[in-house]
């Protein structure tokens, strides 16, 4: 099992009071799967996934990611955990603005250490070629589209290869056509090297492709549906 | 670990360059911190050892010994000139060089003590009067008609004084009379005596006018007792400008060349040599300068500073000789030499020209000359005035200090004479008390004779200085000269090196062994039981000494605010940026890395910026004192030019400063980077959630 949710409840202080975001989550992902959470804004998608993604810790219940339970890991381990095990894709790209297409893929790999400069250059060369933007390997982010940049997004993501690519409305900042490609590339990939890939999304073209939605509502999983 | 520091300092450059005004800000800071710390501390390094050389080289040595009863810190060059500093007293010199010279660094111990003198230089009056009567006595009828014109038109401004001096005074009657007396000096009644009585006439002059013109100033000479052979060959900055030095076993005094020149020198002069250095060395304008429009505008009030040496023929022949160069018709002396003396920028150096060639040759331009003997007066420790007579053998200077105040501050006396002005009897003197109680059967008692010794002493110099004020020794003849040297100028030259003295320079083999040496000096002597403490030149020249170390602390701590203003300003600008990368840095720590990173990440980019800036800082400041020391710099006065060493300071770059000052700056800025970088590495990894770009 690849993540494991049990009894998750997360709450966050708001002013004076606390808002529960999530009220009791068990949810099961298994390894491959390619799995959207859905759900109107508000819904406790981004807290779900921030808590899959070792980012933040449950107020109770317990998560494991790959058979390890996250909510007692230092934030070191919990950065390690992100590194090696993790791969992310955000909403908003997030490049590092300074650095070259290439260097943003590469940049994973040396905050892991231990390849090459050539084995470096190989599986980027790779992921850049599947993503399909060999020849923009030395622009600047700024210099790219929307849906360049979440490719670029995608190949760092998978450069280290992780287990599990954690996806944060990738495609809300993309017009439906990139979107619908972007989310086809993510498929792709999916079947090709058995991924895991789990979004959020709160848009019904893109939550249509996914083969398992698990819909959210207020802090609960109201729908887990596998196609 | 290096492609990771590769990465760090890729993200660096591009963010220094991508926030270019931050940089610059930065940058320009770090610069001009380094830049002045590394230009401010080489000038004063180099000052510190130019003027060492000037204190060490001119009087103090490198180190100073004094008694340890001393109430009052050893101050060379003055702790305020009137001041009567008590240092105690080394009782047996002898001893003490010999201890010292035990030590294997020692190179030699030059024996000191110094004091203020003066010289009463009577008053103008007293001065013309006395001329006067060797002109009456000589009877050239011509000379004394000049003469007695001068005087008349002194004693007219005499009374100009005393009338203004009535209308505030509140002895009125006094004045009145005195007024009354030089009316009577100016009636013709009273010069008609002249032919026949001309005693009656000097006499009243004399006794009755002369006083009423005050005393000129007294010269104050801060005098030097040492062993003048032994000076010479120590200090070799002394250098004998005119004479000769003082022999050993012979009275006699060295005045300062500067002194010379600068007090001592006819007034009218001095002014005519301090408007053509400022005109001619300083290229100021006397019009734009207070200094030199105060002394232009003094100098046609000297008038008869020139005037009152002119006999006769030589008032006709300058009289002449100023019409012709004035073009005018006016023939008054008075008025004539008056419009000569009011110089401005435009005559100047005509003036100073013909000044030289045809008036200093015909006055006294000094009051006394190498080879006059002059009478040193000063109070004993016991606070009685003693007056010892002293031949002036020559003038000397430091080289390299020509024009310092401060290095030509003393004149060297023989310290034989130091000890009598002291009020220190000579071994000489003591066997003369010795022979004199001998001779009326004097039985010296316990106590008692401590008090004879006390009064025996001062009878003993007394008679001998009035004994040799009465000798005119400027023309007397050698045999007559040798006759005198037996009588009271001579002493045995070993008196120089034994006995009292107040301090001692040592001068040491090796001066970098000076901190060792200096404490183990004053072990030894500790050891020997003398009861003396060693300190350094630095210490012993008083404020002098520690002026550079001041100045450098007011460097320091003036770049250290200027430095720490600077750090808040980069503390700000890094955090600022921070808050503009919140969501760059939460998706770094998001896709993982470490707190350790961003930290990190952090530091090399102030670095980066810290390093270049610094360097290239301290790399400007090092052309500029390259530049700087090729060139000179010029000493803006004298004062400077003793810290200077000379006109000008040629200053060198100290490579240790170089390099540690941009150093230290760099990491003070890594310093007050910690904060805004450990704020940073605490930004939580959903920032990158954040969702604006």
């Amino acid at each position: 099992m690849s993540v494991v949710l049990k009894g998750v409840i997360k709450d966050y202080p708001l002013g004076a009071s606390m808002v529960r975001a999530l009220r009791g989550i068990d949810l099961t992902i298994s390894e491959g799967e390619f799995t959207t959470i859905a759900g109107p804004s508000g819904c406790g998608k981004s807290t779900l996934l921030n808590l899959i993604g070792c980012m933040d810790v449950a107020t109770s219940g317990t998560v494991s990611i790959e058979g390890k339970v996250t909510n007692a890991l230092s934030d070191k381990e919990q950065t390690t955990l992100r590194l090696n095990t993790l791969g992310f894709i955000f909403q908003s790209f997030n490049l590092v603005p300074v650095l070259s297409v290439y260097q943003n893929v590469e940049l994973p790999l040396l905050l892991q250490g231990g390849l090459s400069a050539g084995e470096r250059s190989k599986r980027i060369s790779e992921l850049l070629e599947q993503v399909g933007l060999t020849n923009k390997a030395k622009n600047r982010s700024h210099e790219l589209s929307g849906g360049q940049r979440q490719r670029v997004a995608i190949a760092r993501a998978l450069v280290t290869q992780p287990k599990i690519v954690l996806a944060d409305e990738p495609t809300a900042n993309l017009d439906s056509e990139t979107g619908k490609n972007i989310i086809e590339l993510m498929r792709t990939l999916n079947s090709k090297q058995k991924t895991t890939f789990i979004f959020s999304s709160h848009d019904p073209k893109v939550i249509e492709h996914a083969r398992r939605i698990v819909r959210l509502q207020d802090g609960r999983v109201i729908e887990d549906v596998r196609k | 670990m290096i492609e990771e520091l590769k990465v760090l300092l890729l993200v660096a450059i591009r963010n220094l360059a991508l926030h270019k005004v931050k940089t610059l800000v930065v940058g320009g800071i770090l610069l001009v911190g380094s830049f002045l710390v590394v230009f401010g501390l080489s000038l004063l390094g180099s000052i510190e050892n130019t003027m060492s050389q000037s204190i060490i080289g001119s009087v103090a040595g490198h180190l100073q010994v004094y008694s340890s009863n001393a109430r009052d810190e050893l101050a060379l060059f003055g702790s305020g000139f009137f001041g009567r500093d008590d240092l105690g007293e080394i009782e047996k010199f002898e001893d003490v060089k010999a201890e010292l010279l035990n030590h294997p660094n020692v190179a030699d111990v030059v024996p000191l003590g110094f004091e203020n003198a003066f010289l009463g230089r009577g008053n103008l009056l007293d001065d013309l009067f006395e001329r006067f009567r060797a002109t009456v006595k000589a009877g050239a009828e011509s000379d004394t008609l000049a003469m007695v014109e001068t005087i008349k038109t002194n004693l007219k401004t005499v009374r100009a004084d005393l009338e203004n001096e009535l209308k505030i005074s509140s002895i009125p009657e006094d004045i009145k009379k005195q007024i009354a007396d030089v009316e009577e000096a100016l009636s013709e009644n009273f010069w008609s005596k002249l032919p026949t009585d001309p005693e009656s006439v000097l006499l009243f002059l004399e006794s009755k006018i002369a006083p009423l013109s005050g005393e000129k100033e007294p010269l104050y000479l801060r005098y030097m007792g040492t062993n003048p052979e032994q000076f010479t060959q120590v200090f070799r900055k002394f250098k004998i400008v005119s004479g000769e030095n003082i022999p050993p076993g012979e009275r006699g005094i060295l005045l300062s060349q500067r002194i010379y020149e600068t007090q001592i020198k006819n007034i009218v002069a001095r002014g005519f040599d301090n408007l053509r250095k400022g005109t001619v060395e300083q290229r100021k304008k006397i019009s734009d300068d207070v200094a030199l429009r105060t002394i232009a505008s003094d100098l046609p009030k000297q008038y008869l500073e020139t005037l009152v040496y002119l006999n006769g023929e030589q008032r006709k022949e300058v009289s002449s000789s100023l019409k012709e160069f004035l073009k005018t018709d006016e023939n008054d002396i008075e008025a004539l030499m008056k419009n000569f003396l009011t110089v401005d920028d435009s005559n100047f150096s005509m003036r100073y020209d013909f000044f030289y060639k045809i008036i200093a040759s015909k006055i006294r331009l000094y009051p006394f000359k190498v080879g006059d003997t002059i009478n040193l007066r000063s109070y004993t420790r016991s606070g009685f005035l003693k007056t010892v007579p002293l031949k002036i053998y020559g003038t000397y200077q430091f080289s390299g200090l020509e024009s310092s105040d401060l290095a030509g501050v003393f004149n060297f006396v023989d310290m034989v004479s130091y000890r009598e002005l002291y009020g220190r009897m000579s071994s000489e003197g003591q066997k003369e008390l010795e022979e004199l109680r001998k001779e009326v059967d004097l039985k010296p008692v316990e106590g008692a004779s401590l008090e004879d010794a006390l009064f025996g002493s001062e009878t003993a110099l007394e008679t001998r200085s009035a004994d040799s004020t009465s000798q005119d020794s400027s023309s007397t003849a050698t045999r007559v000269l040798e006759f005198k040297r037996l009588q009271t100028g001579s002493y045995n030259p070993k008196d120089l090196n034994t006995g009292m003295v107040i301090n001692a320079s040592i001068l040491l083999k090796n001066p970098r062994l000076l901190a060792t040496t200096r404490a183990e000096l004053e072990q030894r002597l500790s050891a020997a039981n003398m009861q003396l403490k060693v300190v350094d030149w630095k210490q012993a020249s008083g404020t002098l000494g520690q002026l550079v170390t001041v100045i450098r602390a007011v460097l320091l701590i003036a770049v250290g605010i200027i430095l720490i203003v600077a750090m808040a300003i980069i503390n700000n600008a890094i955090m600022m940026t921070t808050l503009e990368r919140t969501r760059e840095i939460g998706t770094l720590r998001a896709i993982g890395a470490q707190r350790n990173f961003i930290l990190r990440m952090f530091f090399v980019e102030t670095l980066t910026i810290a390093v270049l800036a610094t360097f290239l800082g301290s790399l400007l400041a090092g052309i500029l004192v390259a530049f700087l020391g090729v060139r000179g710099i010029a000493s803006p006065s004298d004062f400077v030019s003793f810290l200077f060493g000379g006109p000008r300071l040629y200053p060198s770059l100290s490579p240790t400063v170089a390099l540690a000052a941009p150093c230290v700056v760099a990491l003070l800025a890594l310093i007050f980077t910690l904060y805004p970088a450990f704020m940073a590495s605490r930004i939580a990894p959903a920032a990158a959630m954040q969702d604006r770009e």
